[in-house]
């Protein structure tokens, strides 16, 4: 948990669904970066988003507090925010939350993709 | 003795020696005329030795005080003695040309009146010759240097010498030319000496030209009186010196001393002032500019707690007077482009030349101090003499602070050519000064400000150690206590023990999401909530419901809590607890130590309908060295010296070991455990331990 830790965040589009990836450590310092990305996506008038966590190697409460922050207007909106490939450590944190009550978490991204699109159909 | 007393009889005897010397000299006047300049050497000289002698030591005495003259002084003591040595100095040439013409070979002393006559006009030469010996003593003595003392010493011995010489002179005691050699040696020592006596001159150049031409023209007189009268002392048709050395021998080579003293060391002060005076202006610039640069160092010692504005109205002040420039601006580029100050010069016009765009980037430009020797003939500059024609020469003065570029002093002249490169070399002292000023007056400011900062979040520190528990409430049946480190000076842990509605004891363990101040302002308003739905709820569920109703609706929503409760039943070991997404409860039961995790959504995540849906509640009954620990992930998350997480286990392994259930001991354990693996001080999550320990007396 030292300060270089660094987060990168990539973005993929499939169809009218965007795939933000996270890769580093999302904590306190890295927040804010994943805060702005999710707001101008959300800005940019996207509803759908997955969030893979796959390359993620640590979440903070900071982190957590970011889902959070949007997950509510884009439920209005009949978007979702679905989360895929968590670690088991990233999962764990999730689970001890009570994340999975409250997010869709898939162990794969196709499958968030899929129910987006069934969804559609 | 008394020195007013000492001064009376030193003038009483002065008096009486001379009286003695009179009547002794008219005595032998009726005499024989001829024995009073011939035959009387003894007498002359005993007598003359005794006056001069005695009124050498009273001038002594008089005037030993005044003979360190501080360097600031010598001008004035200059002014006033050298103006008297000078006055002096003609007076002897008056009395020497009207002795001359007026008194004829025959009018030696010859009558009783022109015995007194004469005595008092020697009296008044041996006068001058002391006053002039003090002056000339005073002079070389103020402005000495290392061996000063020693020259002037051996100046006395070839003094006395020559006195002596002088003093045989009349006795036949040897060879005519033999003495007259030795006479003329001592003379061109003794001169030669006074030229080279090691003094310093240095004070000659920091005088202004004005002040050099006075003293120059006062040297010049006292070089030419001084050459006339030591010339006439050695001269043997000269009625008045020759009678005075056949009548007060002594009294005679001392006044020759003195006058060569005197004389050479005028020569010399001629020559000096000569020398520097066509440095007179140049010398007046430097000195001005040592002065102003002296200033300009003290000053940015005190501008530490000045803005940057006054720092550079001041220097740019400074810098016009250094420079003798005829005006002055300062622009600064930081936020909007905008003129600090202008000297001499409308501002509008500056701002005119900015539009024009002949100001900023061109300026910035130069990173080093740059001479324009004439603005008409470069190619650059040329179209500001269309808008300020008055700027004819200039000075870039670049201004930084910490290598960024603030901006600019401009320092101009209305004549070309009339910089030159000796002022860009003070302009540059100019430049790093300011540099410093007000890299300093930053320093200062962040100072100031991370002191204020220190001490509000010393203030916030204090208040939020404040809303934790400082001694937990005893709770039947159990020992309980607690630790809690926050990340920084202040975090966003919290723990209490409260009563609910139906009295039953409560524990409380919360952790506010993110670190720090953010932190810190939930767990104090935390603290409210909790403390206010404490009072209406009577199970763990109902308590935690309601904190997640206010806190759901009315914090922000990135914001979450993860809490736990124990609720205490009874003494005898049936809690209930229930875990609003914190980390699990660590309990030693019946010898087995677990984690146990009863369902649940962190508070503030989700509204009551589905916060309560998933809220679930678990009662144990805890039997013989029973312990529940709380912690926050402050602890299982600490990053150890060796990059791998804190974990449970070392608390578990702590739990099982520890014999004698006594909570603080636990804690105490805990601490010492944690200060082992702490990597990095400075960087760790708020950590909290809030243990529960079962007391044995109540097992039933």
């Amino acid at each position: 948990m030292t300060n270089n830790n660094k987060l990168e965040i990539c973005f993929r589009s499939n169809e009218d669904i965007t795939i933000i990836e996270l890769i580093g450590f999302l904590d306190a310092h890295t927040a804010p970066e994943f805060e702005n990305s999710l707001k101008n996506a959300i800005d940019d008038g996207i509803y759908k988003i997955i969030v893979n966590f796959k390359k993620l190697d640590y979440i903070s409460s900071a982190g957590l507090g970011v889902l959070m922050a949007f997950i509510e207007d884009i439920r209005l909106k009949d978007g979702d925010i679905k989360l895929a490939e968590l670690s088991d450590k990233v999962y764990a944190i999730f689970d001890l939350l009570g994340f999975p009550m409250l997010f869709d978490i898939d162990i794969d991204e196709n499958i968030s993709l899929n129910k987006f699109k069934q969804q559609l159909g | 003795m008394n020195t007013k007393i000492r001064k009376i009889l030193l003038i009483c005897s002065g008096i009486l020696l001379i009286l003695i010397r009179l009547i002794g000299d008219i005595i032998l006047l009726s005499i024989d005329k001829s024995l009073i300049l011939n035959d009387n050497s003894l007498w002359n000289l005993t007598t003359s030795i005794l006056i001069v002698g005695l009124a050498i030591y009273y001038y002594y005495e008089e005037s030993k005080n005044d003979f360190n003259i501080k360097y600031d002084e010598i001008l004035q003591f200059f002014n006033f003695s050298f103006a008297q040595a000078t006055f002096l100095s003609i007076t002897v040439i008056a009395i020497y040309i009207i002795v001359e013409n007026f008194l004829t070979a025959e009018q030696h002393i010859s009558d009783y009146f022109t015995l007194i006559i004469k005595t008092l006009l020697y009296l008044y030469l041996i006068v001058v010759a002391i006053l002039n010996v003090g002056f000339s003593v005073k002079w070389v003595w103020s402005r000495r240097k290392k061996n000063t003392k020693e020259i002037l010493l051996v100046l006395s011995i070839a003094s006395l010498v020559l006195i002596v010489l002088n003093s045989l002179n009349y006795k036949d005691f040897s060879n005519q030319t033999f003495q007259s050699i030795s006479v003329f040696i001592i003379v061109t020592f003794i001169m030669g000496i006074s030229y080279y006596t090691p003094m310093k001159s240095n004070w000659i150049a920091t005088l202004d030209k004005k002040t050099k031409i006075r003293l120059l023209f006062l040297s010049l007189i006292n070089t030419i009186i001084g050459s006339i009268i030591v010339i006439n002392t050695f001269n043997d048709t000269s009625l008045l010196f020759n009678d005075l050395r056949h009548y007060y021998s002594v009294a005679s080579t001392f006044f020759s001393v003195s006058y060569i003293f005197f004389t050479v060391l005028n020569i010399r002060l001629f020559f000096n002032i000569l020398n520097m005076l066509p440095s007179s202006t140049l010398f007046a610039k430097k000195h001005q500019e040592i002065n102003n640069l002296t200033y300009l160092i003290r000053y940015v010692a005190e501008s530490i707690n000045k803005n940057s504005d006054y720092i550079l109205t001041t220097i740019a002040d400074l810098a016009i007077r250094t420079s003798g420039a005829n005006g002055a601006w300062i622009e600064y580029y930081e936020e909007d482009y905008r003129i600090v100050n202008t000297f001499s010069i409308d501002s509008k016009k500056i701002y005119l030349l900015a539009d024009k765009k002949l100001t900023i980037d061109i300026f910035k430009n130069f990173d080093k101090v740059h001479l324009v020797e004439s603005i008409s003939e470069d190619k650059v500059f040329a179209p500001i003499s269309n808008y300020i024609p008055e700027i004819k020469s200039l000075i870039i003065i670049p201004i930084y602070s910490f290598d960024k570029r603030l901006g600019t002093i401009l320092i101009y002249k209305n004549e070309e050519y009339a910089l030159d490169y000796d002022d860009v070399q003070v302009m540059n002292a100019f430049g790093d000064n300011i540099r410093i000023a007000l890299e300093n007056s930053e320093l200062m400011k962040e100072s100031i400000e991370k002191e204020k900062y220190k001490s509000e979040m010393l203030i916030a520190q204090q208040m939020q150690t404040k809303l934790l528990p400082q001694t937990l409430p005893i709770i039947n049946g159990y020992n309980c206590s607690a630790m809690s480190i926050p990340a920084t000076v202040v975090g966003g842990d919290y723990y209490d023990v409260v009563e609910l509605k139906n009295g039953k004891p409560c524990v409380i363990i919360g952790d506010v999401s993110g670190k720090g101040i953010s932190a810190s302002f939930y767990m104090a308003q935390l603290k409210g909530i909790v403390l206010s739905k404490s009072k209406n709820a009577e199970t763990a569920t109902e308590l935690l419901s309601g904190i997640n109703e206010i806190i759901y609706n009315n914090v922000e929503s990135k914001m979450f809590i993860t809490m736990s409760v124990i609720v205490f039943d009874d003494t005898f070991g049936n809690i209930t607890i229930a875990r609003a997404g914190h980390l699990p409860f660590i309990i030693k039961n019946n010898g087995n130590v677990e984690l146990i995790r009863p369902n649940g959504i962190g508070v503030g995540l989700a509204d009551n309908k589905i916060f309560g849906k998933y809220l679930e509640e678990k009662s144990l009954k805890l039997v013989d060295d029973a312990a529940v620990i709380l912690i926050t992930d402050g602890i299982n998350e600490l990053n150890t010296y060796n990059n791998t997480d804190y974990g449970y286990d070392p608390i578990i392994n702590q739990l099982r070991d520890i014999k004698n259930n006594n909570a603080e001991g636990f804690i105490d354990r805990m601490k010492n455990n944690l200060q082992g693996f702490i990597k990095d001080e400075l960087n760790h999550d708020d950590m909290t331990v809030f243990a529960v320990f079962k007391d044995r007396s109540y097992n039933n």
